[in-house]
C-alpha cells in the first residue's frame, strides 16, 4: 500500500477521525483510524467507537493498493505538523507506516487493517438533501437539554421526527424539556421517531461546519450524515422517549411578556446571588416582574423589570442555569413565559414565528 | 458558675423488654434477642438470662451453652426503633441538649432544665414515670455534675435504678470506684495501674500526675489524673441530622447467586426509604456494600438524579450497582454481607429542583408514607412486597 495525498486534504479527514476514535476502549483498534486505497484516486479513512463512525473518501494518488490502521491522534497530530504540502504513506513490514513529507521521514506502527470493525456503509442508503443551517440550529436548540445521567439512556439524546417536509427534535433531562419544529424538506420520512444520542449529534455538528446543504437518511439502526466526502453514520439509541407533549402544558393560566435580554441579564446577576440548591424567585405582580435571589452564605438581590402582567400575584422559583441556557437559544427580542401554579411547569417561548418552546419545571423554594 | 447537672437514662435489657412487653407469655424467662443462632451475637439479654451469665455482644453459641433454657427471639429493629424514638421524644421534652448514644441510652444536660422542672432527682423521676407510662419499659437514671459520674450512677442501682450525685458527693463516689470504671480503661490499662499499686479511682487520685504521665505517656496520663479529679471535661452534644441512613445484613450462609442478593437488597431499601420518610428526609446518594467471605469489603456509589426517600427508586440504584459487582461461588467471591447505605440527606421541605415527572416521583413516596401508617398501626410484617413473601413461615 502506497498513496500520495495533499497534505490539508488528509487533516480534514483526520480531524474528524481523530476526534471519533476511543482513545479509552478496552479495544486498542477502536483509537486507530483505517486507511485503505480505492481504486487509483481515493483514500478511504474511517474511525469508529462503534457508535459513531465516520467514513471520508479522499483525493489521492495511489501507487500500491491495500490498508493499514495507526493511531488515529497520533497521525493526526503529525500529519498536521508536518513541513510540505503533501505526504507520501507507505505500509512497510509489520505493518508499519512509512510516511515523508518534505524531508521528513516518519515511521509510525500501525495494525493490519483487517481487525478493523466493520462501519456501515453510506453507499448502502438513500439519502435526501436537507439544509444545513436549519440542522444545526435545530440540535442548538435542543442539545443542551439532553440528559448526561448515563442510567437513563433513553434521555441521552434528542428525539428526532421527521416526514420529508418538517422536522422535531425534542430533549429532555428530566428538570427541562425542548422542543423546536422546522420545514426540513429532504428529511427522512419516518414512521416514528428516532434517537440521536449526544456524542453523535456533536459529531454531526462537526461534519455541518462550513455546509449548506448536507445530505440526511436514516436507516435503522443508524442515521446517517453526508456532507461532500464525509460520511457520518450514528447508532441510534434503541429505546423510547417518554412522551412528551404530556409535560406540555395546554393552557397555562397566567402569561407575561418580556423582554428576552432584559431578563438574561437580569437572571444573571440574580444568579451570582444565588445558591445552587435555592435559584432564582420570579415575583408576579400587575405591571411588574421581580427577580431575587438570595445565598445566606453571600447576601441577597432584587431586580424590578417591568411587564404586562396582569393576572394575579404569583412567586415562582427557577434554575437560573435552565432559563439562561433556554433563552440562550432563542432570538427574538420579547418572550414569553406562562404558568399554571407555582409548583407547576413553566412555558417558554419566542415571540413569533419561530416554533419553538422550552418547558422548565420550578424550584421549590 | 453552678456545676453542671447531666443525667445518663439508660433502657434495661432494652430489646428483650420490648420483646417482653409485646408478648407477655416471655415474661421472666430467660430471653435473648439476637440475630442468626449460627453466627450471630447476642443483642440483648434479659435479667433472666444475665442470671446465667449470658451477656450482649456475646457470640450466641457461647451464651446458648451458658443458658440453653434460653428463648432466642429475632430482633425485630423496627419496633426498637420506634420505641427509641418515643424514648428520645420524652427526653427532648427535659432538655434541648439530648445526645443519643444508642438506641436505648441518651444523655441530657439539665443544667438548664433545673430552673423550669425542678431538680435532678425530679425530673429524673418525671422520665421515669413517663417511660413506664408511656413506652411500658423501664429506664435507670444517673444524675451527676459530669459525664463520667452519670453514666456509673445510672448503671450502679439497675435494673430501674435512679442515683443522684450532688457535686460534694463527686469525689468521694468517684474514688471508691475501682479504676475499670474509669472512661477508656480496659484491661491493659487496669493491669498497668494495678502494677503502680493504683486499684481505685482514688488512688489514681492521690497518685502524682507527673508520675502517671511517665508510666502512661502523656495523653493517658493526662487524661486519667484529670478523670479521677473528678474533671470530665466532655459536654453533652445534642446530635446533628443523621449523615446517613442504612442497612446492612450478615448471613448465615454466604450467598454466590447475585439474584438471591436482589429480594434482600429490595427488603433493605424498602426499610431505608422508611426510615428517611420518618425523619423527613430524602437521601441523594445511594452506596451498595458488599462483604465478601474473605471480609474484602466493597462498595459502589451511585447519585441519584433526585434526591428520594421513595424504597423502590433506592433499591432500583442498588440494584444496578449490583450489577458491576463480581459475585460467584469460589472463594473471595461469595458474599458475607450485603447492604445499602444512603447519603446526602436533605430534609424533605428542603429548596429542590422539581421535575417533570414529579407526579410519579411523588405517588412514590406517597405510597410509602401510606405503607409507613399501615404498619406503624398493624406491625412491620401487615404490608410486604409480594418477593418477599416466600420469606414467611406463616
Amino acid at each position: 500500500m502506497e498513496f500520495r495525498i495533499p497534505k490539508a486534504e488528509f487533516v480534514r479527514g483526520l480531524r474528524l477521525a481523530q476526534s471519533i476514535a476511543d482513545r479509552k476502549s478496552t479495544m486498542p483498534m477502536l483509537a486507530n483510524v483505517l486507511l485503505r486505497t480505492q481504486g487509483k484516486d481515493k483514500l478511504l479513512v474511517a474511525a469508529t467507537d462503534l457508535n459513531v463512525s465516520l467514513t471520508a473518501e479522499l483525493k489521492s494518488t495511489n501507487t500500491a493498493e491495500g490498508g493499514l490502521t495507526v493511531n488515529a491522534k497520533a497521525l493526526h497530530d503529525l500529519v498536521v505538523s508536518a513541513p510540505g504540502d503533501t505526504l507520501t504513506l507507505k505500509r512497510t513490514d509489520n505493518h508499519w507506516a512509512e510516511i515523508k513529507s518534505g524531508k521528513v521521514n516518519y515511521r509510525i506502527v500501525g495494525m493490519p487493517d483487517r481487525d478493523f470493525p466493520k462501519v456501515p456503509d453510506p453507499r448502502e442508503v438513500t439519502f435526501g438533501e436537507v439544509d444545513a443551517s436549519v440542522l444545526r440550529e435545530m440540535i442548538d436548540r435542543t442539545l443542551f437539554s439532553v440528559c448526561n445521567d448515563e442510567t437513563r439512556f433513553h434521555l441521552n439524546g434528542v428525539l428526532f421526527e421527521s416526514s420529508g417536509s418538517k422536522a422535531r427534535m425534542v430533549s429532555t433531562d428530566g428538570h427541562r424539556l425542548s422542543k423546536v419544529e422546522r420545514p426540513l424538506p429532504g428529511g427522512p420520512q419516518l414512521s416514528a421517531g428516532v434517537i440521536i444520542p449526544k456524542k453523535g449529534l456533536l459529531e454531526i455538528k462537526r461534519v455541518l461546519e462550513g455546509a449548506t446543504t448536507a445530505k440526511l437518511a436514516v436507516k435503522t439502526p443508524h442515521v446517517f450524515l453526508q456532507n461532500e466526502e464525509l460520511s457520518l453514520a450514528v447508532k441510534l439509541i434503541d429505546a423510547q422517549f417518554p412522551p412528551y407533549e404530556q409535560v406540555i402544558p395546554k393552557d397555562p393560566k397566567r402569561s407575561v411578556v418580556i423582554d428576552r435580554a432584559l431578563l438574561v441579564e437580569s437572571l444573571k446577576r440574580a444568579q451570582l446571588m444565588s445558591s445552587e440548591t435555592r435559584g432564582v424567585k420570579l415575583s408576579l405582580a400587575a405591571g411588574t416582574l421581580t427577580i431575587a435571589s438570595d445565598n445566606p452564605d453571600l447576601g441577597e438581590v432584587r431586580e424590578e423589570i417591568d411587564s404586562d402582567y396582569a393576572g394575579d400575584a404569583i412567586a415562582i422559583g427557577f434554575n437560573p442555569k435552565y432559563v439562561i441556557e433556554l433563552l440562550g437559544q432563542m432570538t427574538s427580542d420579547q418572550v414569553s413565559l406562562s404558568l399554571g401554579g407555582e409548583l407547576d411547569p413553566g412555558l417558554w417561548r419566542p415571540l413569533g414565528a419561530d416554533d419553538y418552546v422550552g418547558v422548565i419545571m420550578p424550584m421549590r423554594i | 458558675m453552678p456545676a453542671p447537672t447531666i443525667a445518663h437514662v439508660d433502657l434495661d435489657a432494652f430489646f428483650t423488654s420490648v420483646e417482653e412487653r409485646d408478648d407477655p407469655s416471655l415474661r421472666g424467662k430467660p430471653v435473648v434477642v439476637g440475630g442468626s443462632v449460627k453466627r450471630g451475637v447476642v443483642a440483648s439479654a434479659s435479667y433472666a438470662a444475665r442470671v446465667f451469665g449470658v451477656r450482649s455482644a456475646m457470640p450466641m453459641a457461647v451464651a446458648m451453652r451458658l443458658c440453653p433454657q434460653a428463648v432466642v427471639v429475632p430482633h425485630r429493629m423496627e419496633r426498637y426503633a420506634e420505641a427509641s424514638a418515643g424514648f428520645m421524644a420524652i427526653l427532648r421534652d427535659y432538655s434541648p441538649a439530648v445526645e443519643a448514644l444508642s438506641f436505648d441510652e441518651a444523655f441530657l444536660d439539665l443544667t438548664g432544665s433545673e430552673r423550669l422542672l425542678g431538680d435532678g432527682r425530679a425530673i429524673a423521676t418525671a422520665i421515669k414515670q413517663r417511660v413506664v407510662r408511656e413506652l411500658a419499659l423501664v429506664a435507670s437514671v444517673g444524675v451527676a455534675p459530669i459525664k463520667l459520674a452519670a453514666k456509673i450512677a445510672s448503671d450502679i442501682d439497675k435494673p430501674d435504678g435512679l442515683r443522684v450525685i450532688t457535686p460534694a458527693e463527686l469525689l468521694p463516689f468517684l474514688h471508691a470506684l475501682p479504676t475499670s470504671r474509669l472512661w477508656g480503661v480496659g484491661e491493659v490499662t487496669q493491669d498497668k495501674l494495678a502494677t503502680l499499686g493504683l486499684r481505685t479511682i482514688g488512688d489514681v487520685a492521690r497518685y502524682p500526675e507527673a508520675a502517671l504521665i511517665a508510666r502512661l505517656g502523656p495523653v493517658w496520663g493526662h487524661h486519667l489524673a484529670q478523670l479521677a479529679r473528678g474533671e470530665d471535661p466532655r459536654t453533652v452534644v445534642a446530635a446533628d441530622a443523621p449523615v446517613s441512613v442504612g442497612h446492612q445484613e450478615t448471613f448465615e450462609d454466604d450467598v454466590t447467586d447475585a439474584h438471591d442478593l436482589e429480594p434482600i437488597l429490595l427488603h433493605q431499601a424498602d426499610r431505608i426509604g422508611a426510615r428517611l420518610r420518618r425523619a423527613d428526609l430524602r437521601a441523594g446518594v445511594v452506596v451498595l456494600i458488599i462483604k465478601y467471605d474473605d471480609f474484602a469489603q466493597h462498595t459502589r456509589r451511585t447519585t441519584l438524579p433526585d434526591p428520594t426517600s421513595d424504597g423502590a427508586v433506592i433499591a432500583r440504584a442498588a440494584l444496578r450497582l449490583l450489577r458491576d459487582v463480581a459475585i460467584g461461588a469460589q472463594p473471595g467471591r461469595r458474599v458475607r454481607l450485603c447492604g445499602i447505605s444512603t447519603t446526602s440527606l436533605e430534609a424533605r421541605d428542603a429548596p429542590r429542583q422539581l421535575t417533570l415527572d414529579e407526579g410519579q416521583r411523588a405517588k412514590g413516596e406517597r405510597l410509602g408514607d401510606v405503607l409507613d401508617g399501615i404498619r406503624g398501626k398493624f406491625g412491620a410484617g401487615a404490608v410486604k412486597r409480594a418477593v418477599h413473601l416466600a420469606d414467611d413461615d406463616e
